[in-house]
């Protein structure tokens, strides 16, 4: 029976006791399937997870880019700051 | 006549199907420390013949195993990350970001080929499954990966054609300067830390190899064990002490009465630094919700002028809410899925 579900788009792959399993989640961020090998996968491994894939840019100190600062007064680092 | 010295390559890829090996490595890199070697196990059985009690000994299983340490390479470690957390997702458009995440099974069927050299003698180990994988970061050093390996097959082997670049020595690296550290304790949600001097994530499979035909090698059934630590200094903003109040007490602030019964429970987000500094590429390890069960104990006074530290360390819980215990983000340049 076709099962759907919501994960972020991208391209997945899994394991069952089978072997690897593939699949892909189109843009708009929804799967519709059949496959009881992908519909396992998904409900065992992916769903739930953090926004697997969420594309973040970070700037030189880690922060990501674009976010709104965390509560936190300073985003930051070790010490020494210095590159390696 | 020249002497050989103890030079060391980690070269491997991920195999098709179980029993067939790879033509070629797909990684190469150098190795920190430690090697694949071939085993050969010997029993003593009684053998009970013509003379009294005589023991005999005999080959039992021949296999392959390791612990090799490497350094935080962007492109090559994805693929350990994989076979040791058992599954991976692939978004953006370059670089690209490879969300790792914690299965029952590990690619039983797609294990790895690895080429391991030693001096000038190279040995190939086909159908190899990492057992334990862990990854380290201590101030002001390179990120680490050490790994323990089981293999089904060895055989010695002609110098591999390595992967286009060679053996990948040069940055970017992953390092844990300028890195990002977040931990809170009784929480889901990690806060910003500033006094964090090393963190450690281990993901512990306990790989064991079955034989025989009423099992099938691909389906044996590893352990799920993840855990982290991390070691603080005291500092005079407190940072961290609520780690210890609600490990021992249950509360936080000063607040707590007594001895807790309960477990403590944490959360940790650590984003690596990295050298260059423009390399957009990143590794990242987040708990998914409060499922650290840490334990510490209050650290003693001692005579000697040492920084007074705190160590953390216990297994990640599986969530109730969630499916995995760990997500290990890595964003580099691999424009497909390992």
């Amino acid at each position: 029976m076709a099962e759907s579900y919501d994960l972020p788009p991208g391209d997945y792959v899994g394991n069952d006791g089978e072997g690897e399993v593939a699949f892909s989640v189109p843009a708009g961020g929804t799967i519709q399937t059949d496959d009881p090998r992908v519909q396992a996968v998904i409900q065992s491994t992916f769903l739930g997870n953090p926004e697997p894939g969420e594309p973040e840019v970070h700037d030189e100190t880690g922060a990501v880019v674009g976010e709104e600062p965390a509560p936190e007064p300073e985003p930051e680092t070790q010490p020494e700051g210095e590159e390696g | 006549m020249a002497t050989t010295r103890r030079f060391g390559v980690f070269a491997f890829g991920k195999q098709a199907s179980l029993g067939t090996p790879l033509a070629s490595p797909t990684y190469a890199v150098p190795k920190l420390s430690g090697a694949m070697r071939p085993v050969k196990e010997r029993g003593d059985l009684p053998r009970l013949g013509t003379v009294l009690s005589r023991l005999g000994m005999y080959t039992q299983r021949a296999r392959g195993e390791g612990t090799v340490s490497i350094m935080g390479h962007p492109d090559e470690i994805g693929l350990l990350f994989y076979e040791a957390m058992g599954a991976q997702a692939i978004s953006g458009s370059g670089p690209y970001t490879h969300t790792f995440t914690m299965a029952d099974d590990q690619p039983f069927s797609n294990p790895l080929t690895v080429w391991s050299k030693v001096g000038d003698s190279w040995w190939r180990f086909r159908d190899t499954f990492i057992s334990r994988l862990a990854v380290m970061g201590s101030t002001g050093e390179n990120v680490t990966l050490e790994m323990d390996l089981v293999s089904f097959h060895y055989n010695p082997s002609a110098a591999p054609t390595l992967p286009g670049g060679g053996v990948a020595d040069e940055e970017p690296r992953f390092k844990y300067i300028g890195s990002t550290t977040q931990l809170e304790a009784n929480s889901a949600v990690p806060v910003t830390m500033t006094n964090i001097e090393n963190v450690s994530l281990e993901i512990d499979r306990t790989a064991e190899l079955r034989y025989g035909a009423q099992v099938n090698p691909s389906t044996y059934s590893p352990d799920r064990l993840v855990s982290f630590s991390a070691g603080m200094v005291y500092d005079s903003t407190q940072q961290g002490w609520d780690f210890l109040e609600q490990f021992f007490t249950g509360t936080t602030g000063g607040a707590g009465t007594g001895p807790d019964q309960g477990i403590a429970r944490g959360s940790f987000d650590v984003l690596f630094g990295k050298h260059p500094s423009s390399f957009a590429g990143s590794l990242r390890i987040q708990s998914n919700g409060a499922n650290w069960e840490y334990e510490t104990e209050r650290p003693d006074a001692e005579a000697s002028p040492s920084l007074l530290e705190l160590e953390l360390n216990g297994p990640m819980v599986y969530p109730d809410s969630g499916s995995t215990e760990v997500t290990v983000v890595l964003i580099n340049d691999v424009n497909a899925v390992y």
